[in-house]
């Protein structure tokens, strides 16, 4: 492929291959230079590439500039300083690809809003109410306050493992290993904090289900008694059983929701 | 966010010695290999006393993830000399500009920007007064309470409005010029630890901040007596206890 189909300086003024100074104007005016926005989402550096301008480039705007970078690219060209201008004009030449108006661009346009944000969407569990797994027991807020940075340290730990696993060579006996005494010394802690595992359990599920970030947390330091929860207070089970009539479609297969009646025991700590 | 070491060379023969790779092993290596040239070693000698530095801090570590950080650390061994500065001097009318700027949280910000301007000054002589990290490490050295974004950028735009710094004329470049830099005046003190500058700042201009005992950092003094950091003041607890078992024990 000739140098200056794709590099801007690759053509040559004293280049006899150019019949004339039109025709070599014409290839500098067409010259592919930048792939086009919708090649971020087949080639990973390009994205990067991509987003850290973008990420750059609206910093910049508000430092120099002192106006956000939507704001300026929405207003009318009449009411932008010649500052702002000149920024935009900057802004829009060294944009690593290419945003013209083509077909491909377009369709990726209409694709990235229709799902715009739809991951982030179906992951906040706002609807969620937990309090169904909750004991119901008064806690306070330094018991609370506490569990929480006990949490944080989990999260902290548990970031370390995964980091060192991608590292050392360890087995998976070794690292469930490693996840067993983590989970023995949290658990620990967070008894010396409450001894009470029912107003333990409360405080958890405060802690973690009031945030978007893991909830490993809860399950590992009380499941058991998130389980006893439920089944004292919800006696009928709901759950899906796989059935040819069924309404409910999933993974190409149908099911309908059964119930089951449980019978809740007791415990006897005294035996 | 990476620490700033002001003496590659001790910090190397404290990584070797202690066999620990720290918090950021690539760079820990890319020192040990710099230590290495400096001392006279070739390339093709360094990449193999690499590996054997990783295999004594960790014996179960996979070389192999690690194949193309060995290969660039010992290809640029020698290419930048071990950076040893005992430290930044601050200058009397520098520490004037700063206090003439309005808002506390400001006045830390640009003495964070003077500190690390100048220290890539001492790096290399070419750099000319400029700050290149992200605005995050900047703010975090700074100490400020929490600021979003937007707040960042409006403080950065209003000193550049006010001849304070400046910035590339490229439009992604987010990189700072400290335009405040005066070396003609005396020195009023260095700066040898990067840590906390919007504490040092504050305890400079006599707010109730202290240096900790064992580890130097600078902290807000919360107790009369305190002697030691949070971090510090449990290792300290428990060698006093340990001490007091002994001398009680005999």
């Amino acid at each position: 492929m000739p140098r200056f189909w794709y590099d801007v300086s690759g053509w040559n003024a004293d280049d006899s291959c150019f019949e004339s100074e039109e025709v070599r104007e014409l290839n500098r005016r067409i010259v592919a230079d930048k792939k086009p926005y919708f090649m971020i989402y087949i080639y990973p550096d390009l994205m990067k590439r991509y987003k850290t301008y973008v990420k750059h480039t609206a910093t910049k705007a508000m430092c120099c500039v002192g106006s956000e970078i939507d704001a300026l690219k929405n207003a009318p060209e009449e009411l932008c300083s010649e500052q702002q201008r000149e920024f935009m004009d900057y802004c829009n030449g060294r944009m690593p690809v290419g945003t013209n108006v083509c077909l491909m661009n377009s369709i990726c346009d209409v694709f990235e809003t229709e799902f715009d944000g739809c991951v982030s969407r179906y992951c906040v569990d706002s609807d969620f109410d937990y309090s169904f797994m909750k004991s119901g027991k008064p806690y306070m807020q330094s018991q609370y306050t506490k569990i929480a940075k006990e949490y944080k340290e989990y999260l902290a730990r548990q970031r370390d493992i995964m980091t060192e696993q991608s590292v050392i060579d360890t087995s998976t006996n070794t690292m469930s290993d490693r996840y067993y005494t983590l989970n023995e010394e949290f658990m620990r802690n967070c008894l010396s904090v409450c001894t009470n595992e029912e107003t333990l359990c409360d405080i958890l599920l405060d802690v973690c289900y009031k945030t978007n970030k893991s909830r490993q947390f809860v399950w590992s330091m009380c499941g058991e008694q998130i389980v006893e929860n439920l089944e004292k207070s919800h006696n009928v089970i709901k759950f899906p059983m796989q059935d040819i009539d069924g309404s409910i479609d999933f993974a190409g297969m149908t099911f309908t929701m059964s119930e089951k009646e449980t019978t809740y025991y007791v415990r006897d700590y005294s035996e | 966010m990476s620490e700033i070491i002001l003496n590659e060379r001790a910090a190397a023969v404290d990584a070797i010695e202690n066999k620990q790779l720290g918090k950021s092993p690539a760079r820990t290596l890319m020192r040990v290999a710099k230590y290495y040239y400096a001392e006279g070693y070739k390339q093709n000698e360094i990449r193999p006393m690499l590996e054997q530095f990783m295999l004594r801090c960790n014996p179960d570590i996979r070389l192999g993830k690690w194949d193309d950080v060995l290969e660039y650390c010992s290809k640029n061994a020698g290419k930048r000399p071990l950076i040893e500065i005992s430290g930044v001097p601050i200058t009397y009318a520098e520490m004037e500009t700063i206090a003439a700027i309005d808002g506390d949280v400001a006045q830390r910000v640009m003495f964070t920007l003077l500190c690390l301007a100048k220290l890539g000054n001492a790096i290399s002589p070419k750099n000319n007064n400029w700050v290149n990290r992200e605005h995050s490490e900047i703010f975090s050295l700074a100490n400020p309470s929490n600021m979003n974004q937007k707040r960042r950028c409006g403080m950065l735009h209003k000193m550049w409005q006010d001849g304070l710094i400046d910035f590339s004329k490229i439009v992604d470049n987010i990189n700072i010029r400290v335009m405040i830099v005066n070396n003609d005046s005396p020195v009023l003190f260095e700066i040898s630890d990067f840590r906390n500058l919007g504490n040092q700042y504050r305890m400079i201009r006599g707010e109730n901040y202290m240096q900790c005992e064992c580890c130097g950092l600078v902290i807000k003094k919360t107790v009369n007596n305190q002697r030691y950091c949070r971090n510090c003041c449990v290792g300290e607890q428990k060698r006093q206890q340990r001490q007091w078992y002994q001398d009680n024990k005999m």
